[in-house]
């Protein structure tokens, strides 16, 4: 089979599925080109498609087995437009942080892992612009980049049992919030007051593949404040 | 509204149904549903329901209880089921009246039995599905993902009709696990050694006690990976992914959407009700098939369903 556009392979995934993996220089480039094929798949509103699941450098296409097969999938994809995202199709998030707080706090075994100072850690992670690559794992965990090189972190040896909602944290050059308290195996720099995404339906920050998000970083009051007003 | 008991729920009892809106898995949701889908949409259709509507899903044994008259089926592996403690067909509509009780017990621990009530269970409804999902903590009565325990009651939308229906022979699920599983390979299948690939193929594995609604792990020869970073991808049913130690996981209904390790492709959707029933100790053999073969093969035993789900009750009535 011969690809086309900034498609690298296309692989089975499945009776019911396949998988199409993106070429790019860079993460960023790769993610882009997984985000402009998945709206230009669902903007044809092709009833046959159950699914398309975005990952870093992959999108996998759930199709409905009595309708569709591999072949028309791939007819689809050379018939597909990849489309970029308009201004107004994505939201940037200010996300506060209380760097450090008590329950979510790595920052020691960052500076460890890092060779940086607990105050260099939080300058490279607050008030910069990240882009959320893709969400999945667990209901609404999203999946944010790339951090600067210098706090490139590997995950923990061995993952936590449970992780406070909330939770900010790192994990190579990415960064993420967990919504829900999770087992987790991320570097823990701090925590979110506001509500994010519940899995039981109301979702007060719904983050999309592709929203950008800006975390500021607030002192102990404020945090207390805004946890108290959001209940 | 009917109401129905439980009495004993035994290792694990559930609510689950065909699964959530699929497009649920975009943000982060579990598929979720019936680990046996086939065993549940049989319960159902002798029923007379919809064959998505929520059943149940139990392990071990468990007995429910009805306050209404109404109609319910069991099916599974090797089951026997006991109406007010006299023994009852499996695979057979059941007529309760009110003030029955209904006793389920599988021969081998471990395995999944469906029972299906002759209408719609009344539960909260997120991203589409009434499973009960423990792992997100979401769905069932109090939407907090907990399993059904002793003396929970659960409200019954109950239809009118009372169907006499029963399976025959030949259209009772064949669980057993002489033949291999079919696997359409794929994802990194390219990307592992020749003959790793072979190995794979060429052995036998042995179902561990580390199972569960996300994924069962296997046990046997090891396969290798070469070195290489994978980015987290979307995680199909059926996919056999291999953790740094080499032993297969083979991820099931309550999988996460995403992961980063390495796949050699999927077991096939029509094979996967005969992985979900084995239980820890079965051995298990995987062989390679197209997905074009995959697919034929797959519309074949749907058509096979079909012709039982869309036969009259005459043909498939009881004796009695």
């Amino acid at each position: 089979m011969q690809f086309f556009g900034r498609i690298k392979d296309i692989q089975p995934a499945g009776i019911d599925g396949v998988i199409i993996y993106f070429h790019g220089d860079t993460l960023t480039e790769k993610n882009e080109a997984v985000q402009a094929m998945a709206r230009g798949l669902k903007g044809r509103r092709l009833s046959w498609i159950k699914s398309l699941i975005a990952g870093y450098d992959s999108l996998l296409v759930l199709f409905d087995l009595q309708r569709a097969d591999t072949h028309l999938v791939y007819r689809t994809l050379r018939q597909t437009s990849p489309r970029e995202a308009t201004q107004d199709e994505h939201s940037h998030y200010e996300l506060p942080v209380l760097y450090g707080a008590t329950g979510a706090d790595d920052l020691a075994v960052i500076s460890d892992k890092t060779g940086l100072s607990k105050a260099d850690i939080i300058s490279l992670h607050a008030n910069q612009t990240f882009k959320v690559f893709t969400v999945g794992f667990s209901p609404g965990f999203a999946y944010m980049g790339e951090l600067d090189e210098a706090l490139r972190c590997p995950r923990l040896a061995s993952p936590r049992k449970k992780v406070p909602a909330g939770a900010v944290a790192i994990a190579d050059r990415q960064t993420a919030v967990y919504p829900n308290a999770s087992p987790g195996g991320w570097n823990l720099l701090g925590r979110c007051p506001l509500p994010l995404f519940k899995a039981d339906g109301s979702h007060p920050v719904t983050l999309r593949a592709g929203d950008t998000v800006t975390f500021t970083e607030i002192d102990e009051a404020t945090f207390k404040e805004l946890s108290d007003s959001h209940g | 509204m009917g109401e129905i008991s439980i009495v004993e729920p035994g290792l694990q009892l559930l609510v689950v149904d065909a699964g959530r809106n699929t497009h649920a898995q975009e943000i982060g949701f579990c598929a979720s549903g019936a680990l046996d889908q086939l065993s549940f949409e049989l319960v159902n259709w002798l029923c007379d329901n919809a064959l998505d509507v929520p059943a149940l899903e139990g392990m071990g044994e468990f007995t429910l209880s009805v306050n209404f008259t109404t109609v319910v089926a069991v099916g599974g592996p090797s089951v026997s089921v006991w109406q007010n403690d006299k023994p009852v067909d499996v695979w057979h509509s059941l007529l309760l009246q009110a003030g029955d009780t209904l006793r389920v017990k599988p021969q081998r621990m471990g395995t999944k039995t469906y029972v299906g009530v002759g209408g719609v269970i009344d539960l909260p409804v997120v991203q589409g599905s009434k499973s009960i999902v423990t792992r997100e903590g979401v769905g069932g009565r109090n939407n907090d993902g907990a399993s059904l325990k002793k003396g929970d009651v659960l409200g019954i939308d109950l239809h009118e009709h009372h169907p006499q229906r029963l399976l025959k022979e030949h259209e009772k699920p064949d669980y057993t696990l002489d033949k291999p599983l079919d696997v359409v390979v794929g994802y990194q299948y390219e990307h592992f050694d020749n003959w790793q690939q072979q190995l794979f193929f060429a052995s036998e594995y042995e179902v561990t006690n580390d199972i569960s609604r996300m994924g069962y792990r296997l046990k046997g020869q090891p396969i290798a990976y070469p070195e290489t970073d994978l980015y987290s991808e979307g995680i199909n049913c059926g996919a056999i992914q291999f953790p740094g130690d080499g032993q297969p996981i083979v991820m099931l209904a309550d999988r996460q959407t995403l992961g980063g390790y390495p796949k050699m492709g999927c077991v096939a959707d029509y094979d996967l009700y005969r992985l979900t029933q084995a239980v820890p100790g079965d051995t298990i053999t995987f062989q390679s098939i197209s997905s074009d073969n995959a697919r034929a093969k797959w519309l074949l035993r749907h058509r096979l369903e079909e012709r039982i789900f869309e036969s009259e009750d005459t043909e498939h009535g009881a004796d009695d």
